[in-house]
């Protein structure tokens, strides 16, 4: 498919920095903020896991950084699902559309 | 990147109410330690991005015969105003995290 | 550190203290104690704390943090014992007079009730540290 098409955007919270796949601002194609989404899942899942290693080991600084991990670990998977999800959309709409 | 300013500042105070509270409890177990010298954070300075979190010696107590100037009563005092921070400072994080995660689901 | 830490240096402090107690909680039993096994009258005996060090019969283990305090070793009074004028008594010497423990029943009675406020203040600092545990926890609730 082409990537013509113009691009949705992201939930940013207005009072806070945004949230999002970081540097992939909106006018960016789908794959690309797709990808940088599924690098930050990857990221942030990583980080939880070592966190959750170190509880294991005695380790860690404190429980707090471990479950604040793996909360955002959690999120950015969230927001993954939805570019995913609205991509999918998307593209379902375009295939709709075709004659 | 799932950050925001206020995930950041809550996050450093509970990483230094943790570590003050460590402290104090040192101070609490020394209560009876010849020459023991109480020890605490700089609150306000620690809580900045790049605070310290190292203890420092707290100035004006009382000192004892041996040498040792633990006040049980400020240390009591410290335990329950940390822990009821500590609670405050997860109870914000668990809404803010609940923001987050609405603002990811709100649909268009 | 960790946030366990906190727990560990509570339950040391209590642990020194319970035998703080238990050395008071002797001598006071045994305040009046005119014989014994070793010889001559109970001899006082008394604690002493020492700050984060390995206890004398642990070598250091790397990679664990020393206890945050624990009882160096406990010592006897060097204090002459009291003597008192009882000639009929059993353990008299030979010029009537018996050799008691030097302890003072009201001095260490204080100091019992101080292992005991100390003990319940590093009982505090447990509690607090499991609830911070569990309130980290309950974050993702």
């Amino acid at each position: 498919m082409s990537n013509n098409i113009s691009p949705f955007h992201f939930p940013t919270l207005p009072v806070d920095g945004g949230i999002g796949p970081a540097k992939a601002p909106a006018d960016k194609g789908f794959t690309e903020t797709l990808r940088s989404a599924i690098d930050e899942v990857e990221q942030l899942h990583a980080d939880a896991e070592r966190h959750v290693a170190n509880v294991i080991t005695g380790q860690e600084q404190d429980l707090h950084d471990t479950i604040i991990a793996v909360e955002k670990a959690d999120l950015s998977f969230q927001l993954m699902m939805q570019v995913r999800n609205k991509i999918v959309n998307a593209y379902q709409e375009i295939s709709r559309m075709q004659f | 990147m799932i950050e925001t300013r206020m995930l950041t500042h809550l996050e450093r105070l509970l990483d230094v109410t943790a570590a003050r509270q460590r402290i104090v409890a040192e101070n609490i177990a020394n209560v009876d330690t010849p020459g023991y010298r109480t020890r605490d954070l700089d609150f306000r300075a620690a809580l900045s991005e790049a605070g310290s979190l190292n203890a420092l010696e707290v100035r004006g107590l009382v000192e004892r015969p041996d040498g040792n100037n633990v006040d049980l009563d400020r240390e009591g005092l410290l335990v329950a105003a940390n822990q009821m921070q500590y609670r405050l400072g997860t109870q914000l994080l668990r809404t803010e995290f609940r923001r987050i995660l609405s603002a990811i689901q709100e649909t268009r | 550190m960790s946030i366990f830490n906190l727990l560990q240096t509570g339950a040391a402090g209590m642990s020194a203290q319970r035998r703080r107690a238990e050395v008071t909680t002797a001598n006071l039993a045994n305040a009046e104690t005119t014989r014994t096994p070793e010889g001559g009258p109970y001899r006082r005996r008394q604690v002493v704390f020492e700050a984060g060090r390995f206890p004398r019969m642990m070598s250091a283990v790397a990679g664990v943090q020393p206890p945050a305090v624990t009882i160096r070793e406990v010592v006897a009074d060097p204090t002459p014992p009291e003597l008192r004028y009882e000639p009929g008594h059993p353990d008299a010497d030979a010029k009537g007079y018996v050799a008691y423990p030097a302890i003072n029943p009201v001095a260490e009675m204080a100091d019992l009730m101080g292992a005991v406020r100390a003990y319940q203040m590093n009982a505090s600092a447990v509690q607090a540290g499991k609830q911070m545990i569990q309130q980290a926890i309950d974050i993702l609730r």
